[in-house]
């Protein structure tokens, strides 16, 4: 037996032009569906970027009055290292706090309105466990040397929130628009199968293969899905460029934005996304309406 | 060839059997006529034969193969040991009456290089070779079933089913289908016609298989159609 996709593809795109309208439909949901998949998966990849910037830093900063002694910096450096829940306490000076600014606002405008040195310094702290940063925190208050503490704690559970949130959202969101171009293949492969039932079953008269008879059917599922995901690819790729890169843009300091590996990950994976669906879409026509 | 042992088929729902305890055996290279009045189990004998049924009782061979036992995938290379021709020609309008009989070849996978010999060779059988690019809507009744039988034979299979093949013809292009399946059993092709063409049956006097109420009433060799009607 030898099988010639050519043979399979013909039919496929035949049948492809033929029902146009109700092939559309399906690929535009199939489009839709991949694209709000693809644009949460964005987010999320964005979100991770920097709550993983974030997990880096430290958890409580202390910043520290204006002309403290050296002295009892490094006293009250030591005494919070002896405290169990510390990991690591690093002393940040002035200059090195404003080194590290010019760093993070190097293409702004920004860093001509600072006049002079006006950062105070501070320890960083990194705890071995984040939830005891309360304590900490509280166990600091009240110290003369010590104008503000601060820990982000806080940002990053709301953080961690939103994103779940997010997350629940695009997945249940993208599963019912999925349903719905499922069944809108299916529907359109329902029909590829009644515009050809005498072929078909001419074919299965003489003998043809069940396989032989699904192939171009099922070949039309994927082909739609599959259009389907480049058109979800190429508008997610013009999000990118005109949205996300703009904000970018406008908001350097923030880690926005992803790898372009990450990109090239979501890329596949919606492709593979378009074709399951378009496959299963037409594998569920098959089952129901072609008797082979 | 065909072989049934105590076949009985009853549809889902109905009350009385379609077909009931029927013994046949067929050889190789017969010309047998399957009569009996519309409804009486003929096109059940046929989709029995096809594959297309499974009998609710009995044993069908076909070929030697037990094809009530067949597996599914197996079924395709069964059909492909049958040619079967229709009462309506089941042709593809959109495709000429070459491009019809190539459309059986393709469809199981045959090379071009076969295909290109042998539709032509079959249309010459069928005495259709200046007819090889019309439509099946410029043939005629007796030409769309010429193609058909030419689509059935090119192939070569060891079987030929005609259910009906002369039901929308009249009598002068009944006898030439007629005549060309006599000449295709010559090369030695078991033929099975379902028919009620009284005439036809009697005139050719071969052997009758008489179906009434899904029972066979008669099977006779050099026989003739037999009922009142």
């Amino acid at each position: 037996m030898s099988y010639r996709p050519f043979y399979f593809l013909k039919e496929s795109f035949n049948s492809l032009k033929k029902n146009w309208a109700i092939n559309m439909a399906a690929i535009t949901t199939v489009a839709l569906s991949l694209l709000v998949v693809g644009f949460f998966m964005l987010v999320a990849f964005t979100v991770n970027n920097w709550m993983k910037m974030t997990e880096q830093k430290v958890e409580v900063v202390v910043f520290l009055n204006e002309g403290v002694p050296a002295e009892s910096v490094e006293a009250l450096q030591s005494e919070i290292m002896s405290w169990g829940e510390v990991k690591k306490v690093t002393y940040v000076s002035k200059e090195q706090a404003l080194e590290r600014l010019k760093q993070q606002f190097k293409d702004t405008d920004m860093l001509k309105m600072i006049e002079g040195n006006p950062l105070p310094e501070s320890l960083e702290l990194s705890l071995k466990n984040p939830q005891k940063a309360e304590d900490v925190v509280a166990r600091l208050k009240g110290r003369s040397e010590i104008d503000e503490i601060r820990h982000d704690r806080k940002t990053v559970e709301k953080l961690f929130a939103f994103t779940k949130m997010a997350r629940w959202f695009g997945v249940s969101f993208a599963g019912l628009l999925a349903f719905a171009s499922l069944v809108l293949i299916s529907n359109a492969i329902r029909l590829a199968i009644y515009a050809r039932r005498k072929e078909v079953a001419i074919m299965r008269l003489v003998g043809a293969s069940n396989w032989f008879i699904r192939w171009p059917f099922l070949f039309e599922g994927i082909i739609q899905g599959l259009i389907g995901a480049l058109i979800a690819i190429i508008l997610l790729y013009l999000i990118q460029v005109s949205i996300i890169d703009k904000i970018k843009d406008v908001l350097k300091f923030l880690p926005l934005g992803f790898s372009s590996q990450d990109f090239y990950q979501l890329i596949f994976g919606l492709i593979v996304a378009g074709i399951m669906i378009g496959a299963a879409g037409s594998a569920l026509a098959l089952r129901r309406f072609l008797r082979v | 060839m065909i072989k049934m042992k105590n076949v009985s088929m009853v549809y889902k729902g109905a009350r009385r059997p379609a077909l009931k305890d029927i013994n046949v055996d067929i050889d190789r290279g017969e010309f047998v006529f399957l009569v009996g009045p519309s409804g009486c189990g003929k096109s059940t004998f046929i989709r029995l034969l096809l594959r297309e049924l499974v009998p609710t009782r009995g044993e069908i061979f076909v070929a030697n193969h037990d094809i009530v036992n067949m597996r599914r995938w197996r079924v395709s290379q069964l059909r492909r040991n049958i040619g079967c021709v229709f009462q309506d020609y089941k042709l593809l309008p959109n495709k000429t009456s070459a491009e019809n009989i190539a459309f059986a070849l393709e469809v199981i996978g045959k090379p071009i290089r076969v295909i290109k010999s042998q539709v032509p060779e079959v249309l010459r059988l069928v005495g259709l070779e200046d007819k090889a690019s019309s439509y099946p809507d410029e043939l005629s009744g007796g030409e769309q079933q010429r193609v058909s039988i030419a689509r059935a034979f090119v192939n070569r299979p060891a079987i030929i089913l005609a259910d009906e093949p002369t039901g929308n013809l009249d009598p002068g292009n009944s006898s030439d289908i007629m005549s060309l399946l006599n000449k295709i059993n010559r090369t030695g092709t078991t033929i099975l016609v379902a028919t009620h063409d009284r005439e036809m049956v009697d005139s050719m006097r071969k052997r009758v298989l008489a179906l009434e109420e899904g029972t066979m009433i008669r099977d006779q060799q050099r026989g003739v159609y037999g009922y009142e009607e």
